[in-house]
């Protein structure tokens, strides 16, 4: 019998309306190749489950610790200690929870389980809705979001792919092949402040965004602007260059950092990372804006 | 320049209109006290009549500054007339505190309240309320005391709830149904079994013709004094002119666009007038205007700037027609709503798609004035075009929650099911809130009841014994033991339904034959053509359609009850059904587990999930079959609705905690929307759940409130999103559905009550989130922002 192709997913989301043309339903699958300090899905990083707490909802009633056969769930005072190097993600907890404040992260989904999600909002994608697989890194389950991109297409809806364009080509590529258009984040034009921010350098970034452009796939830039990491005037002049040279971009996505995400780490046990970092004024936003567009970019803030 | 001139004059009267206190107006109750103490020995229609026209005849008028479009239903702008043969012990019981209570503040002086002390007692013990209070069973009354229905609308006030003939007088003018009427007298035969009866009406209708040219020209004697003692010699020029206009229309045909808009809003205040029906609405306002617009461009004697100054001027006199509500209505109906309703769009008579640049103007129109009425209907179907789309979800983006929008698709099928000919069931204009009627023919009875649907439910679970007070005034259905499944549960529910649909539909049936008795409508009845036809008034069943439609409210609570019982009760066995009731009895208390488990994983309605919304589905259809098999008294059917307009709230209050997790005494759900924040999966998810509905067979409409931010689509092509959620909407078969303002206030409640806001969707910066998922500063910060957008 052929082997079901599933992988893991950390949030579905309906409705997606500021995430390429369309009404779209946006995929998110799980696991990423860079580690940005401003990143606002903490728990789309690492590839498999994990267990998260959310300390709003946890009303302390102790059930958690009681139904552990590991005994790695503790609760101390009013917060819950999850001894992460023990747990084996059993989500016995998770189950007993009364007020869903232990939540897992990631849940493992077929192809068809997808699709399925998917095709529930058909009747409003009309002519150019459909799927956005994105991350984390879509490509880090290149099977799997290749498989969700060439299924939706069968059905008629429109494929994107959000890609933050860190991974080998081939794996890219095997991918986008399957996307009518790809949304491809650059966070910084500078090799060593991209490794700064991201722990990785740009390079492989850069190049695949050529190829992608030479398969004559749209794209749709989308740069994330935070405040005093890649908003100088330098880096959005070196991200005007790179847009004007790409053939067949159609528009740049200027995506305000935001700290809708920072109760997230805290959820799973992490610090922010980005706690000092401002949100950029509504000023910043449109210099920016200007800035690019009269590169003769079409630009659009938040997508 | 034009341009300048023009904004000035309607954000001047725009200025005017808000600075308006509320007041009271006792004119109409003075007048129709002098006119019925006159005339006792007279038929009641005759009555009527009579007392029509004492109103038209000295009620005080006025004409303001800057207005173009002349005309009120009370002496001062924005206050309410008093209608003392509804209803009158309240007005008196209540008077001292209108000035002072929590909603809807109105203004009385204290010379008219020792007038009205000496008027209203003599109308205590005769008023329609006092005749239909009398008659009620004992059974019926005690339904409603304990919140099976509530039918008080049209027991202590008018009926409403009908488009006019606007086009009869755009057409004929009052002058040709005057000769109608005429014509119609001479040939009735006294000697025949109903001769007597139809010549009185015939007799009260001319009279009613009469009191409207007098009333007219009063306004045009008025404007030509005005003309002559102001120096602005430009607004002499227009003073001059609007005597012209009020001097030939209604009575004659308009000549022109501007006479066509005062021929209009004359017809409209009549009905208001004559009775305190609320909802009276303009239905297709851009069809039977556009002629008169197309004739006055075509001949270059106005350009469209023009028109829509002329139109504005209409728009802000519709805010002025306001209704004294007692002190509880005041509460839940906040901002004096009469619920004017213009229908824009949607299709011909022939089939065709009907937009025209009327359609435009008139959501301009409401763009630029922003006031809570008119209210807009935009219809929609496959072939509107995008661009009337489009300039609709511009309006709607403002956030004034207009227009709603409606879907031939499913309305004009639900019409020919209740046997309207094509060409009707294709004109249908929305009245009210969501009920379609066809202008100058249907006679709808729309809002007629409110019918406890959660209340049913709850008898069913408990045999029929009301758990709050211990009064077994349900059907005996069965304990706990004997609901062993979950069709067993679908019939007892069903049995209690029908039950008290029979109290209902009776009880309303006496409140028609107590309005046909004493509240004849021969004003009213002129603007229908079958009236005048058959020689029989609007309330003895002369209109072509006759209807009444009583609301089923809270279909969401019961199906997420009957998906609570089926998944916890029937298939995980997790308590058994007499387990439920004592956790439902216990109002939850020392239940939070099971409550929890209730809230967050048993399936809810809202969230497109087929076999939850099959369930609401029959909670729906159950309580629309037994309605439509009843008749009423004007020899139409009852056709059902699901709506409740605030009345989820006291319905709410009489009903214990549900098994869908809702606590003892918290409002229902909102129309056929999902319980209040129990759906988690965005709009689209909704409108497929609420598509699911059998929206065709609650032909008197059904209501989806969406919470839903207008800032989510601020961009361009945020409108286009918002355009194809709209058509896919229609393609899904829903019935109406309307965008909700999302104020600083909502939100704040939201950080308060997050779980009752689960759905509520918001932008912040350049991304939408669900509102009560966010950190309190972000939260905090959106709050700021929506209180700078305001």
């Amino acid at each position: 019998m052929k082997e079901v192709l599933s992988g893991y997913i950390f949030n579905v989301q309906h409705f997606s309306i500021h995430d390429g043309p369309g009404i779209r339903t946006l995929i998110h699958l799980k696991g990423c190749s860079l580690r940005c300090s401003w990143c606002c899905n903490p728990e789309s990083q690492i590839t498999g489950p994990e267990l998260g707490w959310r300390r709003p909802r946890c009303i302390a009633c102790g059930r958690c610790e009681t139904v552990c056969p590991e005994q790695c769930i503790h609760l101390q005072g009013d917060r819950v200690i999850i001894d992460r190097e023990r747990c084996t993600l059993c989500a016995r907890c998770v189950q007993t929870c009364p007020t869903e404040a232990l939540v897992m992260f990631g849940t493992q989904m077929t192809v068809d389980e997808v699709v399925a999600l998917v095709s529930k909002d058909a009747p409003f994608y009309a002519e150019d809705g459909g799927v956005t697989v994105s991350g984390g890194e879509p490509c880090l389950q290149p099977e799997f979001a290749a498989a969700i991109l060439q299924r939706c297409a069968m059905h008629g809806f429109t494929t994107a792919v959000e890609t933050a364009g860190h991974v080998p080509w081939p794996t890219m590529e095997m991918v986008v092949r399957d996307a009518d258009f790809v949304l491809y984040d650059l966070k910084h034009l500078d090799p060593g402040q991209h490794r700064l921010h991201t722990g990785s350098d740009n390079q492989l970034v850069l190049e695949n965004l050529t190829r992608i452009d030479q398969m004559g796939k749209g794209i749709w830039l989308r740069f994330p602007l935070v405040p005093g990491v890649n908003d100088d005037a330098e880096n959005i002049a070196q991200l005007a260059e790179v847009a004007q040279s790409l053939q067949h971009l159609r528009q740049v996505d200027i995506l305000p950092y935001h700290q809708l995400g920072s109760n997230k780490y805290a959820y799973l046990g992490r610090c922010y990372p980005a706690a000092d970092i401002r949100q950029p004024s509504d000023e910043e936003l449109r210099a920016v804006k200007v800035q690019l567009e009269r590169s003769g970019i079409n630009v659009s803030i938040g997508g | 320049m034009a341009v300048a001139v023009e904004t000035t004059r309607i954000e001047r009267l725009r200025r005017a209109f808000l600075r308006h206190r509320p007041e009271i107006c006792i004119a109409r109750a003075v007048l129709i006290t002098e006119s019925y103490n006159e005339t006792e020995d007279c038929p009641a229609v005759l009555r009527r009549a009579h007392a029509f026209h004492r109103i038209m005849e000295k009620m005080p008028i006025y004409i303001e500054d800057d207005e173009l479009i002349v005309g009120n239903i009370a002496s001062r702008p924005r206050s309410a007339p008093i209608y003392p043969e509804y209803s009158a012990q309240w007005i008196l019981d209540q008077m001292d505190t209108f000035a002072t209570r929590g909603g809807d503040k109105l203004f009385i002086a204290e010379e008219d309240k020792i007038i009205l002390r000496e008027v209203l007692p003599c109308w205590v013990g005769r008023t329609v309320q006092d005749r239909i209070m009398r008659r009620l069973p004992a059974e019926t009354k005690q339904a409603m005391d304990l919140g099976a229905f509530s039918s008080y609308n049209m027991i202590t006030g008018g009926v409403g709830h009908f488009i006019p003939g606007y086009e009869r007088v755009l057409q004929k003018g009052f002058g040709g149904i005057r000769a109608e009427i005429e014509a119609q007298l001479a040939r009735v035969d006294p000697s025949a079994a109903d001769g007597i009866e139809k010549s009185w009406f015939y007799q009260a209708a001319l009279i009613c013709c009469d009191a409207v040219s007098l009333f007219a020209n009063r306004y045009a004697d008025l404007a030509s004094r005005m003309a002559q003692e102001t120096s602005d010699h430009r607004r002499r020029a227009e003073l001059l002119q609007l005597a012209e206009v009020c001097a030939w229309v209604p009575q004659n045909p308009p000549r022109s666009f501007h006479e066509a808009l005062q021929s209009f809003w004359f017809v409209h205040l009549l009905p208001y007038i004559e009775a305190n029906g609320l909802a009276v609405s303009p239905g297709r306002f851009d069809q039977y205007m556009l002629p008169f617009l197309q004739r006055d461009v075509e001949s270059g004697t106005l350009d469209s700037a023009d028109a829509l100054e002329l139109l504005e001027c209409l728009w802000v006199k519709f805010p002025n027609i306001i209704k004294l509500y007692n002190n509880e209505a005041a509460l839940s109906f906040g901002g004096f709503p009469t619920n004017s309703c213009i229908t824009l769009g949607g299709q011909t008579a022939e089939g065709e798609d009907a937009t025209n640049d009327l359609s435009y103007l008139c959501l301009q129109a409401t763009a630029d004035t922003r006031l809570p009425d008119p209210s807009i209907a935009v219809r929609l179907h496959r072939f509107s075009p995008d661009q009337f789309v489009q300039k609709a979800c511009e309006v709607i983006r403002l956030g004034t929650g207009m227009p709603k929008v409606f879907n031939d698709e499913v309305i004009v099928p639900a019409l020919l099911n209740r046997r309207y000919d094509l060409e009707d069931a294709r004109n249908y204009g929305i009245v009210g809130c969501v009920e379609p009627s066809v202008g100058g023919k249907t006679y709808g009875w729309c809002n007629a009841a409110y019918f406890n649907l959660a209340k049913c439910f709850e008898l069913a679970i408990h045999d029929g014994v009301c758990p709050r007070t211990g009064v077994a005034y349900g059907v005996r259905t069965g304990g706990a033991e004997d609901l062993t499944s979950i069709g067993d549960v679908l019939t007892a529910y069903q049995r209690q339904v029908s039950h008290f649909v029979d109290l209902l539909t009776g009880c309303i049936n006496l409140t028609d034959l107590a309005h046909r008795e004493a509240a004849p409508l021969p004003l009213s009845s002129c603007l229908f053509d079958a009236c005048i036809e058959k020689g029989v008034d609007l309330n003895g069943g002369g209109a072509r359609y006759n209807f009444t439609g009583p609301q089923g409210v809270g279909t969401a609570n019961v199906a997420d009850s009957l998906a609570a019982i089926q998944h916890l009760v029937f298939e995980e066995h997790v308590l058994s059904m007499r387990e439920l009731l004592q956790a439902l009895a216990d109002n939850f208390d020392g239940h939070e587990t099971l409550h929890r488990k209730m809230l967050l994983k048993t399936p809810k309605f809202g969230n497109d999930d087929p076999a939850v919304d099959h369930l609401a589905r029959l909670a729906g259809s159950i309580y629309s079959r037994c309605v439509e098999s009843h008749g009423n008294p004007r020899g139409g059917i009852f056709q059902p609705g699901l709506y409740p307009v605030t009345a989820n709230i006291p319905l709410g209050a009489v009903v214990g905690a549900l098994p869908d997790g809702r606590v003892a005494g918290e409002a229902l759900a909102d129309g056929v929307s999902p319980v209040a924040g129990r759906d988690a999966k965005g709009p689209t998810a909704v409108m497929k759940s609420v598509a699911r509905l059998e929206h065709i067979r609650a032909s008197n409409g059904t209501l989806l409130n969406l919470k839903f931010s207008p800032s989510v689509v601020a961009s361009a092509t945020g409108l286009g999103k918002l355009v194809k959620l709209l058509r896919g909407y229609i393609a899904l078969g829903g019935w109406h559905v309307q965008f909700n303002v999302i104020e600083a206030q909502t939100l704040r409640e939201a950080q308060k009550n997050p779980d009752q806001y689960r759905d509520l969707l918001v932008r912040v910066a350049g991304y939408s989130a669900f509102f009560v998922e966010l950190d309190q500063a972000v939260q905090d910060d959106i709050i700021r922002r929506t209180t700078h957008l305001l």
